[in-house]
């Protein structure tokens, strides 16, 4: 595939899927579901005003405590449940970044208080961030996989529902989960062409993604076991390592500046918190698709997505451990860390899942395999189900089809037959995913639980 | 890596560290209490503003047994708004400060002198002292 022409569609793909983002920005999740959003902006405004970031905390050992009322978005009238919001300062709950990103987007259009912070103005920067993953899942993806998988992988990404709405929220996992791929692909391309300068590069990611927050670390162990492996010199990996810690004691120096006994109190009210992820996590991962803690979106592309990464880790393909790797390392962080089973903690799975699913689609169209069918059949019966009764002529097209494709796909054993048939089930996955993300608006999600 | 390398790798590292020390230390200098509780209680520029106590009501039930206040304000027109509020996070001892932190917090712009209001059934003036938890009826004329 030509250079240009992959560029084009990649960008097409990720302009489409910012267009999707951008939808409903304001109100889908709506807003308060999640306060974090909030929380991490106020921290960014008041470290840029007044020098101390002040932020919402459920974490013991925090200087100054307040409950308040505080009602951007009118959430009191909408989804606070009643309770009023503890804020604290200073805030050490997760390193400053992601605060500061937003607190500066807001404070840039305007916003000096804290009601100032509203969902319309503070979610553009994880959309970005958002649009940057597609983009960059297409990169790595191509990079390691040929255009072909680059491509399908930024689609899945573009239009799967659940990423779509998730990607509008502003939490960590929406920020560091881009420089993580970013970082990836710098040592991909160290590992090939043997550049130090690639070395560097990945520094400002992983910096970048620490100070987003602590389990990006996850891709710091990643990237130490990729370099050592693959390369067989120790010096990538320890500087990656390095780079890493230098991050969390800038933070550190951050906070003990501020207020040592804090920072410690904080860090270790940290720990202490309840494992409410449970050991049905791994199991909860694969199976369930929440958004915040409560909402969950059905999407098949997710299952899909699992599905295919457990194909590439028995797969011969090569490269799979560059997915595989931080895939591993990010459930192994997930699980130790697992505080609660909220549906941002799987953000940072999805780009590695999707272009799982991508390999696996090419594969699949290369062997006009017809069992291809009944993988494409996940996300397109449930985004179905959600833009279609289960009735009339599209119910008899559902019944009919996976028997006409067994059929014609074992008896005729022709290529491109099944081919054919490949091609229609994925095209009718990926437009009705479209038309699904459409459909999600305000009544839409009251209908969720 | 040649030593090279390592020198210059250390000395960005440090430099950030001193730039990171020095400008929190200064940025910790400007905090002042009163900027914060500005930032805080302030209404946003997005918050329109209704001349209505009864357009808005703080939906839910807070988990505050006995340190709660239920402010029931009833409009000429019979519309109500139900408040329930956490004791512990409003500013308010009398029936006015308790009025302002409802307006402050649902975004209305109204005379608190036009509340008529009573305190478990006995009526009350503005200045009246609360003792939480109650529960407070109040027309607004």
């Amino acid at each position: 595939m030509k250079t240009k022409f992959f560029f084009g569609l990649l960008l097409t793909i990720t302009l489409f899927g910012g267009l999707l983002r951008l939808k409903n920005l304001a109100t889908i999740p709506f807003p308060g579901q999640s306060q974090d959003e909030y929380s991490n902006t106020w921290v960014g405004l008041s470290l840029i005003q007044i020098g101390m970031p002040v932020g919402m905390s459920g974490v013991s050992g925090n200087l100054h405590r307040e409950r308040i009322y505080i009602n951007p978005d009118r959430i009191f009238q909408q989804t606070a449940a009643g309770d009023p919001m503890t804020i604290a300062y200073p805030w050490f709950d997760h390193p400053p970044l992601v605060g500061m990103i937003t607190g500066s987007f807001a404070y840039l259009r305007g916003g000096r208080l804290f009601e100032d912070a509203t969902s319309g103005v503070i979610r553009k920067p994880a959309v970005a961030f958002g649009i940057a993953t597609i983009f960059l899942t297409g990169i790595v993806a191509s990079t390691l996989f040929g255009n072909a998988v680059g491509l399908l992988a930024a689609l899945f990404y573009a239009v799967s529902p659940l990423v779509t709405v998730t990607n509008r929220m502003i939490q960590a996992e929406n920020f560091f989960t881009p420089l993580a791929l970013l970082a990836l692909y710098c040592w991909f391309q160290f590992a090939q062409k043997k550049r130090k300068a690639f070395i560097y590069l990945s520094l400002l990611p992983v910096i970048a993604a620490v100070l987003c927050k602590l389990s990006a670390f996850a891709f710091v162990l990643a990237g130490m076991l990729l370099l050592y492996r693959l390369t067989g010199k120790k010096w990538p990996a320890v500087l990656v390592g390095t780079a890493a810690l230098a991050a969390f004691s800038w933070w550190a120096i951050f906070g003990v500046t501020l207020s040592p006994t804090a920072f410690w109190s904080v860090l270790t009210g940290n720990s202490a918190r309840i494992y409410g992820i449970g050991f049905q996590a791994v199991a909860e991962l694969i199976t369930t698709t929440k958004v915040t803690g409560t909402k969950t979106i059905s999407d098949g592309w997710v299952l899909a997505s699992f599905i295919s990464l457990f194909v590439l880790f028995f797969s011969k393909v090569k490269n799979k451990e560059w997915i595989l790797v931080p895939s591993l390392c990010y459930l192994a962080v997930y699980l130790f860390f697992g505080g609660e089973s909220y549906g941002w903690y799987r953000i940072p799975f999805y780009p590695f899942g999707f272009i799982a699913l991508a390999s696996l689609t090419v594969e699949i169209f290369r062997s006009a395999e017809i069992a291809g069918v009944f993988l494409f059949l996940i996300p397109l019966g449930v985004a179905a189900g959600k833009v279609t009764s289960p009735v009339g002529n599209w119910l008899t097209i559902w019944r009919v089809f996976p028997v006409v494709s067994v059929v014609l796909g074992y008896l005729f054993a022709n290529k491109l037959v099944n081919r054919v048939l490949l091609a229609l089930v994925f095209a009718a996955a990926i437009v009705v995913s479209l038309i699904y993300n459409l459909k999600i608006d305000i009544s839409f999600w009251y209908q969720l639980y | 890596m040649s030593k090279r390398e390592v020198f210059w790798l250390v000395t960005g590292y440090l430099a950030i560290s001193l730039l990171i020390f020095v400008w929190t230390s200064l940025a910790k200098k400007q905090f002042s209490e009163s900027w914060l509780e500005a930032m805080v209680n302030t209404r946003g520029r997005a918050k329109q503003l209704t001349s209505s106590p009864c357009a808005y009501a703080i939906a839910g039930e807070p988990n505050a047994a006995g340190q709660y206040v239920k402010l029931i304000v009833t409009c000429k027109d019979g519309a109500q708004s139900w408040n329930t509020f956490d004791t512990r996070a409003i500013k308010a001892d009398t029936l006015e400060t308790l009025l302002l932190e409802f307006h402050r917090i649902n975004g209305i712009s109204a005379e608190t002198k036009n509340y008529q209001c009573d305190m478990d059934s006995a009526p009350i003036i503005l200045t009246s002292k609360l003792q939480f938890p109650t529960t407070i009826n109040c027309r607004y004329e």
